[in-house]
């Protein structure tokens, strides 16, 4: 259905653009339609969570109060791993919304550079370069991330960043806000225009940085992320009984957190490859499927959820994607099951993963190391040593006596600079496997004459809130 | 009613024991009294065991109609397990299929046979013979490993099938088929005898340890399995049809192996822990469990599967193990999921599995290298274990390869080691890294038959550094071919 239908798009659009071309939408960037089109409207959600455990999810939200189960039950849920790829935020948004991995877009800490984006477009690029008649629209409070969906000649319509505020929690409450405000925006559609959501929470990895996974203060972050969530869900099943529109929702998270704080208020959380800090998971809701809904899949990786937001509108795959679409690929597909009971099954999944083999293993822990040491030094610049002193202090094999090298060094040297060293971890990043893979198709060609520059001036909170 | 008839069976025993008991005793070996009340029908368990079998490989190879691998997955639930974190050597992981215990109890760190772990760790055939003598105990596989554990403790099996004669180890296997299929048609005119059978087949192990596991003659060695096992599950369907007796049957591998051979004829095959050296699968067709057929487990492991057979006779279970019955455990049944498509759901739950930390990793290869000479010194003498710590050194795996090197200079150098020396320095090794570290929670089977009962741990463990070099080699050594000793 969606790909018939999303057929019928694009003939009417080309046809409309040769015709009249007289109904320039409101929102930003939209294209033309047709009365075709507007039988329904296409719509995909993709709810980041950052650093949350699914293990502490199925513990502590798999209840009626919390969004997290109202997902589960209406969609597939799926364990997902990122062993043998680097457990940071920066290098596993990318691969999210790049739907290739770090070995490709060499993404290695969380300092941007719009670089990777250029050379693997990231979602929004491949949307707005394909079908620019799809609104999208970006509401996060990281703000690396509304960089990124920034970078690249074909930006996101709408970038919204929201400011940390008093607390992540108060900060993920105004994201949640600002996500439904715009969800019921799409009741007064008149052209029926499709859109994309990407809207990010980080409540989740504060928690797990100051108190660690197996805090009570986790716990209550990952609450009230079931509750955010929740909220939203009820707004797109309002919203929905009023347009008849299509809905898929997706729901993901970066990486996990360790269980237990490393050093009081500074905990390394994740970075390394235990199997806490490496499971993720994908929560896929896909518009019209009822047919699944509480089960599970076995096959689910982050890199299929760029694919997949692009099949959903019809927008055809790269061929040097990592991932494939989770709505389509018969691999994927087969491996889909039924649990007897959902929350056993998926513990029983996560309970699978092991580690990355010695050597990857190492290898993964020294990217880590270089990486974050430019990052700290922007951002926080005294708190280097003591997050070097976190991992010293985890006795790892090996990598604790590099952290140490690594603070011996920045200790003489006294103030390195960002620029020297994350030039250095790169070079050390790709000698070590990041970045090492061209892509295999060609860049998005640069936008036309018609000037793109004016998305700067980022759009007012307040206004939108309404 | 597994339970309830079994209770009805043991006071008709007992009953009967104190009246007549003159004309029910068994043709069989070890067989007790029967009534009518229990010959409404008996209770099977088959055990079926392939060494060295990687799921991925039967998934890809004898997924299909001709086999009995598919026939025993389309009758049962199958799980994609893993034994990362413990040794990937047959003796010890059978030892754990066998007794319900990982290696930090059983302590069994290398091929060469102790009796010991099987006295502190009873076998199932001990805890069946134990608790209810009346069931028929069975295994049927080459002599060695499983005929020497069968026959280990106070309470052996009733029937110890040493297999000989065949020229390669697919005739042994297929000699073991033929063997285990007439024991199955012979309970059609029993008189509803409780039978449990453990039937062993070898030859997907020794082609690996010959070619790899990515070899054509691997490939061969599973299909011939899959027809072998085949063969038998016809056999039970028509002795099921013949008798309405209930037949449970689990199949399981001890480990898996590496894809490609390290020397020409002589690959280490399996020993450390890498997902395809640690992969191995649980399938488990419960009697009266047809509503489930066809589903895949995501937590069934080798430890749960004495459990599974002491429950399927109603025999409680011990404090210390560290498996579950399959059948009954909830988290275990909540863990089960019914697939889109098996196959496909099966290679993506062996996706998932990795490697163990670096530490355990590092700890596990130091145990089998140490476990490893001790073994091929006492069986082979010098080159072959030179041989094996070069296939270690040639894989270049971080630290472990130069120690490999290490301990092959100290060979070459000292050159007159002795295997006890190496075994037991092997021991120590494994101890201090963990293997048999954990004493048992239950008391030891009473000794049979007398009353005496002076067997404290402290006595048990006293014999384990006086006996231990010299129970291996004799037995063994008989032993025709040198894969047959690795695996």
């Amino acid at each position: 259905m969606t790909k018939v239908k999303q057929f019928l798009c694009g003939a009417a659009v080309a046809s409309l653009v040769a015709g009249t071309g007289a109904a320039v939408g409101t929102p930003a960037g939209l294209s033309t339609v047709t009365a075709d089109w507007m039988l329904t409207a296409e719509h995909v959600l993709l709810i980041g969570l950052d650093g949350v455990n699914l293990s502490k999810v199925l513990e502590y939200a798999y209840n009626d109060d919390s969004g997290f189960k109202t997902a589960m039950d209406q969609g597939i849920t799926g364990t997902a791993s990122l062993t043998n790829h680097t457990t940071l935020s920066g290098p596993s948004w990318s691969t999210i919304l790049t739907g290739v991995w770090d070995d490709k877009h060499g993404v290695f800490n969380n300092l941007f550079r719009p670089e990777p984006y250029n050379a693997w477009p990231s979602v929004f690029n491949l949307i707005e370069y394909n079908k620019p008649e799809i609104d999208t629209t970006i509401i996060s409070n990281w703000e690396y991330l509304n960089q990124l969906a920034d970078a690249g000649g074909y930006s996101v319509d709408n970038n919204i960043f929201v400011p940390a505020g008093d607390s992540a929690a108060d900060s993920d409450e105004l994201v949640t806000a600002l996500t439904i405000a715009q969800i019921l925006g799409t009741a007064d559609n008149p052209d029926d225009v499709s859109s994309f959501l990407f809207s990010y929470q980080s409540q989740g990895d504060h928690a797990g940085h100051s108190f660690a996974s197996g805090s009570d203060e986790y716990m209550q972050a990952i609450i009230n992320l079931g509750a955010n969530i929740k909220e939203i869900l009820a707004a797109i099943a309002q919203v929905q009984a009023i347009t008849g529109d299509d809905w898929s929702i997706i729901v993901t998270t970066d990486h996990g957190h360790q269980e237990t704080v490393t050093l009081p208020g500074l905990s390394m959380g994740h970075g390394l490859q235990s199997p806490n800090e490496t499971t993720s998971f994908v929560i896929f809701d896909q518009a019209g499927d009822h047919a699944t809904d509480g089960s599970q899949n076995l096959n689910y990786s982050l890199a299929d959820i760029t694919p997949t937001i692009l099949s959903l509108f019809g927008i055809p795959l790269r061929s040097d994607f990592d991932g494939v679409s989770m709505a389509f690929d018969p691999t994927v597909l087969n491996g889909h099951v039924t649990p007897v009971d959902l929350q056993q099954a998926l513990t029983d999944a996560i309970a699978m993963y092991g580690y990355p083999n010695i050597g990857n293993d190492i290898t993964l822990a020294i990217r880590t190391v270089f990486g974050s040491v430019p990052y700290f030094i922007d951002k926080f610049m005294t708190q280097i040593d003591t997050f070097l002193q976190s991992i010293a202090d985890q006795d790892i094999f090996l990598i604790s006596g590099l952290a140490e090298v690594a603070q011996q060094i920045n200790d003489f040297f006294g103030g390195l600079t960002v620029s020297v060293t994350n030039t250095l971890a790169m070079g050390v990043t790709h000698l070590l496997g990041s970045g090492v893979i061209a892509p295999d198709d060609a860049p998005l060609p640069l936008p036309g004459s018609a000037e793109f520059s004016d998305l700067a001036p980022l759009l007012d909170i307040e206004a939108l809130l309404g | 009613m597994t339970r309830v008839k079994q209770f009805l069976c043991a006071t008709a025993v007992a009953s009967l024991v104190a009246g007549t008991g003159a004309a029910t005793v068994g043709t069989q070996l070890g067989l007790s009294a029967v009534t009518a009340e229990w010959m409404l029908a008996a209770e099977h368990v088959l055990l079926l065991g392939t060494d060295g079998t990687n799921l991925d490989k039967i998934l890809e190879y004898a997924y299909n109609d001709d086999s009995g691998f598919k026939m025993l997955m389309d009758r049962g639930i199958t799980a994609a397990t893993t034994i990362a974190g413990h040794m990937t050597m047959s003796t010890p992981s059978w030892s754990t299929i066998l007794t319900g215990v990982w290696d930090d109890k059983h302590g069994v760190v290398s091929n060469v046979y102790r009796p010991e772990p099987y006295t502190t760790w009873p076998s199932v055939f001990n805890l069946l013979e134990y608790n209810k003598p009346e069931i028929e105990t069975t295994v049927i596989s080459g002599r060695g490993l499983f005929t020497e554990i069968a026959s280990t403790g106070g309470y052996p099996a009733d029937n110890i099938i040493g297999i000989s004669g065949g020229s390669t180890s697919a005739e042994m296997d297929a000699l073991v088929t033929q063997e285990t299929i007439s024991r199955i048609l012979a309970t059609t005119n029993n008189p509803n005898i409780d039978t449990f059978m453990f039937s062993y087949q070898s030859q997907v192990d020794h082609a690996g340890h010959s070619y790899g596991g990515g070899s054509d003659e691997y490939r061969d060695a599973v299909i011939n399995v899959g027809a072998n096992w085949k063969e038998i599950l016809e056999a039970v369907a028509q002795a099921e049809a013949a008798t309405g007796d209930r037949w449970t049957i689990i199949a399981v591998t001890d480990h898996g192996h590496q894809q490609n051979p390290d020397l020409f004829g002589f690959s280490l095959g399996h020993g450390f822990q890498s997902p395809n050296e640690t992969s191995s699968f649980v399938m488990l067709s419960l009697a009266g469990n047809e509503a489930q057929a066809g589903g895949q487990s995501l937590s069934y492991q080798t430890i749960d599967i004495t459990p599974t057979i002491l429950q399927a006779f109603g025999i409680p279970m011990r404090s210390d193990f560290d498996g579950v019955p399959m059948q009954t455990d909830p988290d275990i049944l909540n863990g089960i999921v019914f697939p889109a498509d098996l196959k496909q759901a099966l290679t993506d739950a062996i996706n998932s599995y990795g490697y163990p930390n670096i530490g355990i990793d590092v700890m596990l290869s130091v145990r089998a290298l140490a476990g490893g000479a001790g073994y091929f010194l006492e069986n082979y003498a010098l080159p072959p274990i030179l041989n094996f710590l070069q296939s270690i050194v040639d894989q270049d795996i971080f630290g472990i390869s130069w120690l490999a090197e290490g301990t092959q200079w100290v060979l070459k150098t000292v050159g007159a080691a002795t295997a006890d020396v190496l075994t037991d320095i092997g021991r120590v090794v494994a101890y201090f890294t963990g293997a048999g570290v954990i004493p048992p929670n239950d008391a030891p089977l009473p000794l049979p038959g007398a009353a005496e009962f002076t067997g404290s741990l402290e006595a048990l463990l006293a014999d384990h550094a006086v006996d231990a070099p010299d129970l291996g080699g004799s037995d063994l050594s008989l032993l025709p071919d040198v894969d047959a000793l690795l695996s």
